[in-house]
């Protein structure tokens, strides 16, 4: 299927990435020669089975975990650890239970000595944009699984990060809740144009979302399609019951079909 | 549960089983020097704090504690934090750790006063040791229990190890250093009592001992009564130290957490909500 080629540098570039876990029972191959591109400012997002090796896909790219293999470019540039341009969301909102809401927002500031004074604005502006103005003096506890994943979206974008990396950010939350964040998340995403990778295992949201997604298949993982998305922005809830987006999600579906189905 | 009725009941308890008290020792002719009267026990109390002498013993006994519990936390924290983050200190420190936890510290009581005296400092010594081992675990288990999550989160922002210390791990073992808070302050006023039974000059262990060789029971029974007053209000204060420092902590109060998303101010949900209203 098409593929875009941006004419300058892409945000992303992977080639031939692998890696390689020794495990009792031999070399376990969690990601086999995956290559791809994103271009600066596009949504791409990466479907496949659990245990296709997104999430070490993910881990490789904020430089938390190293590659076997190949190479990884964020902007031309190699990953040799983490990243002070990326921003990460997981699956769970991993806040911190001592800082309010503020305070898990600036937690990059903080860590990164970008200044609080000059951020705090920014902060505040983003608790707002997400829909949580007048919590940022509360604490995680007081918030509902939705706030709480919003907060981290924040916190991945306080810093101004050219790209977001984020694994699954609405897997744990109910089906209403996600729908309505995947509306929040494309409303950030079209204000703020950045460039985003994010991992699902769900392949309306995956379409519902992207510019491109990835197919991934399971042990090894390795890249089955990239299928690119020719869907009008903004896209309302409504569009999902859209023939043209039934023909993307029984494609994507159509090829794991063929391997076995999804199993997570 | 406090309804004035309760509080009522209870008071109402209390005087009854006194009573019984005082009525079963009158009547048995019970000897003072086996069971006393609440009436004597009173009168003991009173006799003691009034002339001065239990005050005094009060304050020694008192500042072995809270020396003993300080040195002992302190330690027990520091050496924790050591082995929790250094596999050298953990590997040649902490078989020898694990075999001195094993021992009943209050053993070593009459090593301790033969070689540090009768005075303030085998005391504080001996109350120290048993504070020590509560912070050292609680301390080595709450540094090492950080989500695995968060430390991921805290690498992708490239933070440094010091860094993930003092922002995360540090703060995260904070539950359990509190926990071990609450348990080396009873265990240091033990510590200290047990220090003045082997060997003392003052303190109310002490007098405790002392009372015996006369067979003032009563005596006993009073010191015994303002020995429990302490060692509620010093864990009250840990306690209260420890909701306003853990003031984050779920646990610590009970709270709900709420189950709607609501109330989340976001144009979408409101416009949401405006067309559910709606229709």
């Amino acid at each position: 299927m098409g593929r875009r080629m941006p004419p300058s540098i892409d945000a992303i570039t992977v080639k031939a990435i692998a890696k390689r876990y020794a495990s009792r029972h031999g070399t376990v191959t969690a990601l086999d020669d995956v290559t791809f591109a994103v271009g600066e400012g596009e949504f791409v997002a990466v479907v496949g089975p659990s245990g296709c090796g997104k999430s070490t896909l993910l881990k490789i790219l904020s430089g938390i975990l190293p590659s076997s293999g190949g190479e990884a470019l964020l902007r031309g540039t190699p990953i040799a650890g983490p990243r002070r341009d990326i921003g990460v969301v997981f699956q769970s909102p991993v806040l911190f239970p001592w800082r309010s809401v503020l305070d898990n927002v600036l937690l990059p500031v903080d860590v990164q000595g970008l200044g609080r004074e000059r951020h705090e604005r920014v902060a505040l502006d983003l608790i707002n944009l997400v829909g949580l103005g007048g919590f940022e003096h509360r604490y995680p506890w007081e918030l509902s699984g939705g706030m709480q994943q919003r907060v981290a979206i924040t916190r991945s974008l306080v810093h101004d990060p050219a790209m977001l990396l984020m694994d699954e950010p609405f897997g744990a939350l109910d089906a209403m809740t996600r729908e309505l964040m995947n509306l929040e998340l494309q409303r950030i995403w079209i204000e703020k144009k950045k460039t985003v990778l994010f991992i699902t295992h769900s392949i309306p949201e995956a379409v519902f979302l992207a510019d491109r997604v990835l197919v991934m298949t399971a042990r090894p993982g390795r890249l089955m399609d990239d299928v690119r998305v020719d869907l009008g922005r903004p896209r309302g809830l409504e569009a999902m019951n859209t023939p043209e987006f039934g023909r993307y999600v029984k494609a994507i579906r159509a090829q794991f079909n063929v391997k076995g189905g999804l199993d997570g | 549960m406090t309804s004035p009725r309760n509080v009522a009941l209870s008071l109402v308890l209390l005087v009854v089983s006194l009573s019984a008290w005082e009525a079963v020792v009158r009547v048995a002719q019970i000897q003072a020097f086996i069971l006393p009267p609440p009436s004597q026990i009173l009168v003991a109390l009173y006799r003691g704090i009034a002339s001065g002498l239990y005050v005094k013993h009060l304050q020694v006994t008192l500042l072995e504690t809270i020396l003993g519990f300080a040195v002992g936390s302190a330690l027990g924290f520091v050496l924790g934090t050591a082995v929790a983050m250094n596999r050298y200190v953990e590997y040649f420190l902490y078989p020898y750790i694990v075999m001195f936890q094993s021992l009943p510290k209050v053993a070593l009581a009459p090593l301790i006063v033969i070689w540090f005296g009768l005075g303030l400092t085998s005391k504080v010594i001996n109350a120290a040791l048993v504070a020590f081992f509560p912070l050292l675990v609680n301390t080595m288990v709450g540094l090492r229990s950080a989500d695995e999550d968060r430390v991921s989160l805290m690498r992708s922002l490239a933070a440094s190890d010091t860094q993930i210390f003092w922002m995360l791990r540090l703060p995260n073992a904070l539950p359990f250093v509190m926990a071990g808070l609450d348990i080396a302050m009873i265990l240091a006023l033990i510590g200290a009592i047990v220090a003045e039974f082997t060997g003392a000059t003052s303190g109310l262990g002490m007098l405790i001992l002392s009372m015996t060789y006369t067979m003032d029971v009563s005596g006993q029974f009073s010191v015994l009564l303002i020995l429990s007053v302490v060692g509620l209000v010093l864990n009250r204060i840990v306690s209260l130290v420890r909701r306003r420092v853990l003031f984050w902590d779920p646990s610590e109060k009970g709270v709900e957490i709420p189950e709607s998303d609501v109330t989340a101010r976001t144009p979408l949900a409101a416009a949401r909500a405006a067309k559910e209203s709606a229709a």
